[in-house]
């Protein structure tokens, strides 16, 4: 069994109790300008409209990656070895950063050669 | 997953997605007489809203990763991660409710708004009940339907349940508003 919900409870609740917080905030706001949403509805209606949006482009990305993690794909670089593992998930999950720099790094060197030249300079007087 | 299939998954759900919000907005603005004369419950609807949003939209997600995993399939739904997800959703709504009752009451006692506790935890803690066993009973139907089509659950559920959260939230909290006013 992989999941107990105990532990869904326990993993979920804080977090949920930080996310109140923040609505809370954001209700307050509603209530103090309770006289303008009367007045005019469209504020009224549009609010679980734009509540809506961010939520579901983002909470269909965060299942996406989730169900990556899980599998041991990580779906933003090719799958090598589909073997799920607490090791490959941690490795996985910063490897996209390392491509990055490493992507970034190829690029200032294949347009800037002075500046990877001046830098492998400075490294080699250091060492 | 290829960003051409999953546009093609999400875009016709996330346009039908957008009308739904539509008609949760509406009654939420059919609601605005019962916000003037319970002061507070404007305070509860966006914390209860993403509540909903949020509990359903991760036990979708979490049904989902089960899919990937080989876990749960549409032959083979009930099992125990199954109910140990219904479990864990059941609970978390019912506490969560509880906190955001409380808390709506204390910030509104310190922004100068005098509303009546017991009214407002009882009508936050019937509408995030009544919804979550609703929306629970509805992922099971969504999440079973993905699954016979062969769908990738993690596009449709999230969208889909949010959306759904919205509306059954908005009007299970005007049913529990109408309720308390006129028993209490």
């Amino acid at each position: 069994v992989i999941y107990s919900w105990k532990n869904i409870v326990k993993h979920s609740l804080p977090l949920l109790t930080v996310c109140i917080f923040i609505e809370i905030f954001a209700g307050q706001i509603l209530q103090g300008k309770q006289e303008m949403l009367v007045l005019f509805p469209v504020f009224l209606i549009s609010i679980p409209v734009i509540n809506g949006v961010g939520g579901n482009i983002g909470s269909v990305l965060g299942a996406r990656l989730a169900s990556g993690l899980h599998v041991g794909s990580h779906p933003l670089i090719p799958a090598e070895n589909l073997v799920f593992t607490h090791y490959r998930i941690k490795h996985y999950a910063f490897r996209p950063f390392f491509a990055l720099l490493k992507k970034v790094s190829q690029f200032v060197v294949y347009y800037y050669p002075n500046i990877a030249q001046q830098q492998l300079c400075i490294k080699n007087k250091g060492f | 997953m290829f960003a051409k299939a999953m546009v093609k998954q999400s875009l016709p759900l996330f346009i039908l997605c957008g009308l739904g919000a539509v008609f949760a907005g509406s009654t939420f603005a059919g609601m605005a007489s019962i916000f003037q004369e319970i002061p507070g419950l404007i305070v509860v609807i966006p914390a209860i809203i993403a509540l909903r949003g949020n509990i359903s939209t991760a036990f979708g997600s979490r049904l989902g990763s089960a899919y990937h995993l080989g876990v749960i399939d549409a032959e083979n739904m009930w099992n125990n991660e199954l109910k140990q997800n219904i479990i864990g959703s059941l609970v978390l709504s019912f506490l969560v409710s509880i906190i955001i009752g409380v808390l709506v009451y204390i910030t509104s006692l310190l922004l100068n708004v005098q509303p009546d506790p017991i009214k407002l935890i009882v009508i936050v803690l019937l509408a995030g009940v009544i919804s979550g066993v609703i929306l629970t009973l509805l992922t099971i139907i969504i999440i079973y339907l993905v699954f016979r089509r062969g769908y990738d659950p993690d596009n449709i559920a999230g969208p889909a349940l949010a959306t759904f959260g919205d509306i059954v939230t908005m009007f299970c909290i005007f049913g529990s508003a109408v309720l308390v006013e006129v028993i209490l």
